[in-house]
């Protein structure tokens, strides 16, 4: 069976609904992050700063990693609304592993920092970069935890499972922080030497 | 469910392969452009301003297609859009108050 849309009185969804409040919540949260970072990153009185250790290169190909598992949520929501279930599980694979990936190379980038002296309470310029890249880095620690839920009750279900609302859901949390990251990826990463 | 944007999402997978592509584009661009900020002596105003458009075509083609915000209903679109003025607005304030 197909998961039986429930009543509403707004027209969509109501996880969907939900997900566009939490998204929009979620704006204040990066926005005053991403804000704190901009006003801190300048002041640190000892310790490295964006120039000494950033490396572009790798956060480039961390963010080509990301975009791409958002083209295999977008995939594998597609490929729900048309009840193809194994091309459905692939992609949401594909999704988890891209978010793997992510987080792999956010791990080591923090180790290469934290071994290059910067830490958490170095200066208030790794506060204000662990918080905003940190909170991010959780963000999708949560989105890999639910994909794979979702993919673990798709495996176990098989057939008698499309709840294409529910991956319509999740895709929105995971294109979501795809978009943050999109931003981060400008403003603290090609924006250090301004 | 989900109104006009299910039709959309139902059609051909072509135009998000297309959109894949323009955005590991734009990002390579943005690579190139810092990568090339000293040779070619680019100015910050210029380095942002570059910057700043690849980041917002980037992220309207991700909040438009990817999330189908564009074939969305409007309260959705309304929801979105004034969290995001709010929040610009909260950053605009904080960054006058405290820089």
């Amino acid at each position: 069976m197909t998961v039986e849309a429930h009543a509403t009185t707004t027209g969509v969804d109501n996880r969907k609904f939900a997900m566009w409040t939490l998204i929009a919540s979620e704006c204040f949260l990066f926005g005053t992050l991403i804000t704190n970072y901009l006003i801190n990153r300048n002041r640190s009185v000892e310790g490295p700063g964006g120039t000494d250790i950033f490396d572009i290169n790798l956060t480039t190909l961390s963010t080509f990693d990301l975009l791409m598992s958002s083209v295999a949520m977008v995939l594998a929501l597609h490929y729900c609304k048309e009840r193809n279930l194994k091309k459905m599980q692939t992609w949401l694979g594909v999704v988890i592993l891209g978010g793997v990936i992510f987080l792999g190379f956010q791990f080591y980038e923090f180790n290469h920092f934290v071994n290059s002296g910067l830490s958490l309470h170095t200066n208030v310029f790794g506060s204000a970069f662990y918080m905003l890249t940190g909170c991010h880095g959780l963000h999708v620690a949560v989105g890999v935890l639910w994909m794979t839920s979702i993919l673990i009750t798709s495996l176990k279900r098989g057939e008698s499972w499309f709840d294409s609302d529910l991956i319509e859901t999740a895709g929105l949390y995971w294109h979501f922080v795809d978009v943050v990251w999109i931003i981060i990826f400008t403003v603290v990463y090609l924006f250090v030497y301004v | 469910m989900g109104g006009t944007a299910d039709s959309h999402a139902s059609g051909s997978t072509t135009l998000y392969w297309v959109f894949c592509v323009i955005l590991c584009l734009i990002t390579a661009i943005e690579w190139g452009i810092f990568e090339m900020r000293e040779p070619w002596n680019i100015s910050n105003a210029l380095l942002i301003a570059s910057l700043s458009v690849c980041s917002l075509i980037k992220f309207v083609m991700v909040v438009g297609w990817y999330m189908h915000l564009r074939y969305d209903i409007r309260m959705l679109k309304n929801v979105f859009i004034f969290s995001l003025l709010l929040a610009s607005g909260v950053f605009v304030g904080l960054m006058l108050l405290m820089t």
